[in-house]
């Protein structure tokens, strides 16, 4: 039995890489995960997934900034050192960083773990008995080619899901038409991003407008995205055995 | 006397080695049944046993606390030893550095057959009882076990060492009285009474005791000996309407509170072990009777070792740390937590010991199900 942890932004990211993962790669919704993570305030988002006797637990933190306080909060550290937690993913935004300095945010809030972008990496735990165990990490930076953000992911992915293109292309030029003079704020290319995929979502389904994300996420079907099949990719090894040596 | 702040045992029953470092003076030893809590109290009561097979002896035999047979002393004995031990000498020892200096005691021995009429000869038994015993048992043994070896202790002065042998054929080792250093309340021990010897004399504890027992039944007023019909004394229970009741019509709390503190007063700057402190006292009582037992062990200055497998137990008693209103640089709680593991090279098992701060312990279950028992 594994049991492995994503760190992910916020609540918007749980829900889609949630049914991301349970339509595309297997896993089922479980009520309550066994490492007992329960949200400590109104930013913590905690969602849990199971396959077959493999448990991953989903944890938005609240926000880009929060990682740290997270960490701490939840005292992960000592989670994993006095637990069995098998692997740890980190899914943070790109935003306008280096791939660089996102890594540089994320290793500071995992004080001792040897986290890689894009690779899994090894560590060597000694948890409080003196015994060795290994635990995986895998830091995964979206998007990870260019400077944006979850929704930028999510625009690419609506372009290559055929029956999306069309309409997320009219959204892509409506949006544009409205930065040189009638929303100046549409130039910052975040909040142009973010206006696009809500823009989108309450034309795709009306009745649902006004409601979050979470209630559009299961209108498209994600799996047909190349680009989030690709970019989705290191979530194949979730649930699976993973080569970890404790051998110096 | 002493408090201990180290030990290390190496070869005492499941346990192959062991060190736990930093003991505190209250410390809880947790962890799943069969990790070796008992034989961790064990350890500590040995430290402190004289180098005579008689003080082994009570150690063994607070296992069977509630077994009135004593023919199975041999086997006991014996298994004492770690079974893995490769080589045919039998050896444990145990070390602890106290606030008074190094405190080690070792038991090496070897194992050998002989005949029945050989064993009648080496037995610890009286003429007499050698004589009874021809009489009574039909036929002896073919070949009977017999163990040869030493015992060593010291205790801040010299190591004395005593040679021992005995055979399966002997039921009883007695040896002289010796005061205990050390006291020990098994989980049943209350069910043997013993309650009130420390508590009657003393106005102050006696008051003390009245006020917690008022808890389990406010009619209480006072506790005594009573005398009854066959002339022999009784424990019992004054209630206000003046009504004596002995203590064997109460239920297991009481006993068990009364138990608790009696002993905890006889062990006044000593160190007091609690095997499952829990049993027979429900959790609703823990939060008033826990703090009550740290207060004192504090003002008798007495090292507290309590084993439990209670997570309510074992919350409560963390609640005496007062983590959320203290910044408590000074904890006085250890959480040890033992667990047996393989060994690495996948040949038997052996004991491995978590020693974290009742703080830790605290802060960790507040933030996720941490695993203190296993």
């Amino acid at each position: 039995m594994m049991t492995e942890v994503m760190l992910v932004e916020g609540v918007t990211d749980i829900q889609l890489i949630s049914y991301y993962l349970q339509n595309v790669y297997g896993w089922k919704y479980e009520k309550n995960n066994n490492l007992g993570i329960v949200p400590l305030d109104e930013h913590d988002h905690i969602e849990s997934l199971s396959k077959g006797e493999n448990q991953l637990v989903l944890c938005g933190v609240g926000g880009n900034g929060r990682f740290a306080h997270f960490v701490e909060q939840h005292r992960i550290s000592s989670m994993i050192v006095e637990r069995d937690i098998t692997s740890l993913m980190v899914v943070t935004d790109r935003d306008e960083d280096s791939i660089g300095k996102v890594a540089r945010r994320i290793r500071g809030s995992l004080e001792g773990i040897t986290i890689q972008v894009g690779d899994w990496a090894e560590n060597k735990i000694t948890d409080s008995f003196g015994q060795e165990k290994c635990m995986n990490t895998y830091l995964l930076i979206i998007p990870a080619e260019k400077a944006g953000a979850l929704e930028n992911v999510i625009i690419d992915a609506l372009k290559d899901i055929p029956e999306e293109t069309a309409l997320i292309e009219e959204v892509i030029q409506f949006i544009e038409s409205l930065k040189a003079e009638i929303v100046p704020e549409l130039v910052q290319t975040n909040k142009a991003d973010k206006a696009k995929v809500g823009t989108f979502f309450s034309v795709r389904d009306p009745k649902n407008a006004m409601r979050s994300f979470g209630a559009f996420i299961a209108k498209i079907d994600w799996a047909k995205s190349e680009s989030l099949k690709d970019l989705f990719l290191p979530f194949k090894s979730l649930g699976e055995e993973k080569e970890c040596n404790t051998q110096a | 006397m002493a408090s201990i702040k180290l030990i290390e045992i190496n070869g005492l029953r499941g346990i192959k080695k062991l060190t736990v470092s930093d003991l505190s003076k209250i410390n809880l030893i947790v962890g799943d049944n069969n990790s070796g809590k008992t034989t961790f109290l064990e350890a500590i009561q040995l430290l402190f046993a004289e180098s005579q097979l008689s003080s082994v002896k009570n150690v063994i035999n607070q296992r069977t606390v509630l077994n009135l047979h004593d023919n199975s002393f041999y086997t006991s004995f014996i298994k004492m030893f770690n079974v893995e031990q490769d080589n045919k000498l039998l050896d444990f020892d145990i070390y602890a550095e106290s606030n008074k200096g190094q405190i080690v005691f070792e038991m090496k021995g070897r194992e050998k057959v002989v005949s029945g009429d050989d064993a009648l000869q080496i037995s610890t038994m009286s003429s007499r009882q050698k004589a009874t015993y021809k009489k009574s048992s039909a036929i002896l043994p073919e070949t009977v076990k017999v163990f040869s070896g030493s015992i060593i202790s010291q205790n801040g002065k010299k190591p004395i060492e005593k040679e021992i042998q005995f055979t399966s054929l002997d039921t009883t080792v007695t040896g002289p009285v010796i005061k205990k250093k050390v006291y020990y309340i098994p989980s049943f021990g209350h069910l043997r009474f013993d309650l009130l010897q420390n508590i009657v004399d003393n106005p102050e504890y006696k008051k003390l005791a009245i006020s917690i027992l008022k808890q389990f039944d406010d009619s209480i007023v006072d506790i005594c000996y009573t005398k009854a019909d066959d002339g022999s004394f009784l424990e019992s229970v004054i209630t206000e309407n003046g009504v004596i009741m002995p203590f064997s019509v109460y239920g297991d709390g009481i006993k068990k509170i009364l138990y608790i503190m009696n002993k905890l007063f006889e062990a006044s700057d000593s160190i007091l072990l609690i095997d499952e402190i829990e049993t027979g006292l429900h959790k609703k009582y823990y939060e008033s009777l826990f703090p009550v037992v740290f207060a004192l062990a504090k003002k008798l200055n007495v090292q507290l070792f309590i084993a439990t497998h209670s997570m309510e137990a074992i919350d409560a008693i963390l609640k005496y740390g007062e983590y959320e209103e203290k910044t408590n640089d000074n904890d006085p709680i250890k959480v040890i937590t033992l667990k047996k593991v393989n060994t690495e090279n996948g040949k038997g098992s052996n004991v491995v010991a978590r020693n974290v701060t009742g703080k830790y312990v605290y802060e960790n279950r507040k933030a996720f199900e941490f695993e203190v028992r296993l």
